[in-house]
């Protein structure tokens, strides 16, 4: 496929390496059916009864994504939000989904809902005086460590990609497999976004904190 | 302690800090309830919003009606009905798919139109309106704003979204923030009805030229108006009335918030056709969907030089050629395949597209690491589904036409700089600073992209770039660079020329398949008689005008005897 890049030739974008996240024709012309409260509404599904009801869902997951939320937007409540619209969308949002690829869809809704919602609140921001958000209480609270604080706030830099693998990496302690499912990219491009993000952040936060990042493959898998 | 090692425990230490109220689940599950999936009420949105759609009834201000021939008459009555009551609305909305004008127009009946524009599924809109027809006037809406606010998957599920609330046009509540939109109605020669959107205002964007419907027929289409946004940035696309292709884009400055200004820029345009032009300012209120104003105008511009042609695909390839695209990036739906070799194909859309690692990002500037770049080009012919347009990874086109010996000696001449002392290196440039490089003489394996994937290569090796590594890593040499190495002696001579591209090769080189792959490129022949026959390496560099300046599109490591 000529549209493709070499990370693409080393196996991994466009259509066919999607997750199945795309609603199906079925499912966008369906005139009459409203969503039910299972994660997969199509009851054409065989495998429909084999999937996770939203409150199991919820209890395996919500803690953990809202956590990872509060990495992009500095409050929890709109943490909070973008999670449970994550969760809406799953199980309303008539989208075809493998049998055990929700807690995948769910990361990956997360993160582009927090990327989102702090583009808005960037915005807002511009005109509204900031409010103080986790960072801030933590430091009056005296709980988190200048230190941290500086890496998360590097982390918020970074870029989306970037970002994103290392959270997912390093909080989620997932693997480069699943990084790259979430994300919809390339293992190759877990690699290299890992390695970025992490040099990135050496230089922001400078030798004096950190050891500089090693030169050789990260190796996530 | 290592980076990875803060990291885990700065994460680890702000998400202690993070605890979810426990009523989380039920929130979901009442935003999931029937009467919860309504919006939260509109009234302080609409107290809020400056402005309110504005549509057009079947029997209203605007109607189309189909010539019979693919035109369509546009007949304008005198009055618009402009109000911020939106139930009056209401009852000059056109007829609906359902008679009695009820939920079912919402086809999950959630409030969201299930419906996610893509090329295949898009009719044609009749020339002098905005986005394509559609069967319900929210259909129009939501066509038309997913074209122009066309991104990722989370994008399109998040206007999907707020399209929820384009819906409420039809039940007399609908605020898209300051955007004013108008529909109309078009009667097609099959006799079935359709609505299409026609203009769309905003009182924090002005569009003052070019005027509605207007033609223009230069190279540059000038712009005029008036708009206030984020940073006081402004961003204009223009768009093929066809389909939505995207055809140029640009972004100038205007008022900041709150501060209507002048703005004033042109944009770069080719070829000719009806189209949209597109203004938008940032966001910063609650919506999703940003202020913007769009016209339709006529383009008849000339089509861009220079010409160009496709390169670098094998005779064999499985595609069979050039996939062309709806969109920038392998997302886009596939309309059509080009011949390897063909040429006279035009830069259609002067906006460059990057395509990162999955994630489409448009912007103006030079392709960053790991970035594509997608050009919509014109088609000297039609392709099988009559279209002559789309979007071709930019990495396959080079200009048409040989390039100047002096370049290519130069270009010579700064690969072999860069061997001396070195290996010969065929630089992945996935990463800006690391490098997969090595050797191979497998010549059906190390030819255009492929050699950068290092399973092609016979030794490969990844390292980190040196600090002081004066190689060049994109631009003219951007899959060439020698990194430290010994392989080629830098004291042996070197030589360089200019080869013919079908020439006879002493080397048992198949010049036949490479002038097939790189169609009208010129070869440049670096030679290293180290080792008088016994250890020999020959590169051939395939040299061709790509994007403003020649640069190595190919490289065959012609023989390689360890």
């Amino acid at each position: 496929m000529k549209g493709l890049a070499l990370q693409e030739d080393g196996g991994g974008i466009g259509a066919s390496g999607r997750r199945g996240l795309r609603r199906s024709r079925a499912a966008r012309t369906n005139d009459t059916a409203g969503p039910d409260l299972r994660v997969v509404p199509d009851a054409a599904d065989q495998n429909v009864n084999a999937r996770r009801s939203l409150p199991e869902l919820y209890g395996e997951h919500y803690r953990s994504l809202v956590r990872m939320a509060s990495f992009s937007v500095d409050d929890r409540e709109t943490a909070e939000e973008v999670v449970q619209d994550a969760f809406v969308k799953l199980v309303a949002g008539n989208y075809q989904i493998e049998p055990g690829k929700e807690a995948s869809y769910l990361r990956s809704m997360v993160l582009n809902g927090a990327r989102s919602a702090l583009r808005k609140r960037q915005v807002r921001r511009a005109h509204t005086p900031e409010a103080p958000g986790l960072v801030a209480a933590a430091e009056e609270a005296g709980v988190a460590s200048a230190e941290h604080d500086r890496m998360i706030e590097a982390l918020r830099q970074l870029p989306d990609k970037q970002a994103s693998v290392l959270v997912l990496r390093y909080y989620l302690d997932l693997s480069e497999a699943e990084i790259a499912e979430t994300l919809d990219i390339a293992r190759g491009s877990v690699k290299s976004h890992a390695h970025r993000g992490l040099k990135r952040l050496g230089d922001v936060l400078g030798e004096s904190l950190l050891n500089a990042p090693k030169n050789d493959d990260q190796d996530l898998s | 302690m290592t980076i990875e090692d803060h990291l885990r425990s700065a994460l680890k230490h702000h998400a202690e800090q993070v605890e979810p109220s426990p009523d989380g689940l039920d929130r979901i599950q009442a935003r999931l309830e029937p009467s919860g999936r309504q919006r939260p009420p509109l009234a302080p949105r609409l107290l809020a919003a400056a402005a309110v759609l504005i549509v057009v009834g079947l029997a209203g201000v605007l109607s189309f009606r189909s010539t019979g021939t693919g035109d369509v008459e546009v007949a304008v009555s005198s009055s618009t009905t402009n109000t911020t009551a939106l139930a009056a609305v209401e009852n000059e909305l056109p007829p609906r798919d359902d008679p009695d004008g009820a939920e079912s127009t919402r086809p999950n009946g959630s409030g969201v139109v299930e419906v996610t524009p893509t090329f295949a599924d898009i009719p044609p809109a009749p020339a002098g309106v905005l986005g394509p027809r559609a069967a319900s006037p929210e259909a129009a809406v939501e066509l038309f704003l997913g074209l122009i606010q066309r991104g990722t998957e989370d994008v399109m599920i998040e206007l999907q979204n707020e399209l929820a609330s384009v819906t409420r046009i039809s039940e007399g509540g609908l605020v898209v923030d300051v955007t004013t939109v108008e529909l109309g109605s078009v009667e097609l020669a099959d006799g079935s009805t359709g609505f299409v959107v026609v203009e769309a205002r905003s009182p924090r964007i002005v569009i003052e030229t070019p005027t509605r419907l207007s033609a223009n027929s230069d190279a540059r289409l000038s712009l005029t108006g008036q708009g206030e946004g984020f940073e006081g940035t402004i961003h204009v696309d223009l768009y093929s009335s066809d389909d939505g292709v995207w055809l140029s884009s640009g972004f100038t400055q205007a008022g900041n918030f709150g501060v209507l200004a002048p703005f004033e820029t042109d944009l770069a345009v080719s070829g000719s056709g009806p189209a949209w032009l597109v203004v938008k300012s940032s966001g910063g209120t609650e919506t999703m969907l940003e202020p913007f104003a769009a016209v339709p105008i006529t383009l008849d511009a000339p089509l861009s030089e220079p010409t160009y042609t496709i390169t670098n695909i094998p005779t064999d390839d499985p595609d069979g050629g050039l996939v062309v695209r709806s969109l920038p990036g392998t997302d886009g739906t596939q309309v059509g395949v080009l011949p390897p070799g063909q040429s006279g194909i035009n830069k259609r859309a002067v906006l460059s597209a990057f395509i990162g690692d999955g994630e489409p990002s448009y912007g103006l500037g030079p392709v960053g690491d790991g970035q594509q770049e997608w050009w919509s080009v014109w088609l000297p012919e039609p392709m099988e589904n009559g279209r002559n347009w789309g979007w071709v990874n930019a990495r396959y086109l080079a200009v048409d036409g040989p390039v100047a010996n002096g370049d290519l000696e130069a270009i010579g001449s700064q690969f072999v700089e860069g061997l001396r002392g070195d290996d010969a290196a065929f630089a992945s440039m996935n990463w800006a600073d690391d490098v997969t490089f090595g050797l191979s003489n497998d010549l059906s394996t190390t030819i255009g992209g492929k050699a950068a994937l290092p399973e092609f290569w016979q030794d490969s090796f990844s390292f980190t770039l040196p600090p002081d590594f004066g190689g060049t890593l994109d631009g003219s040499l951007r899959e060439i660079l020698s990194p430290t190495g010994s392989v080629l002696a830098p004291e042996t001579a070197v030589g360089i020329a200019v080869v013919p591209l079908d020439s006879p090769s002493p080397y048992s080189v198949v010049n036949a398949d490479l002038a097939a792959r790189f169609p009208g490129a010129s070869v440049v022949q670096v030679t290293d008689p180290t080792n008088d026959g016994s250890g020999w390496r020959l590169i051939n560099l395939f040299v061709q005008q790509t994007n403003g300046s020649p640069e190595v599109v190919g490289v065959v490591n012609i023989l390689w005897t360890p």
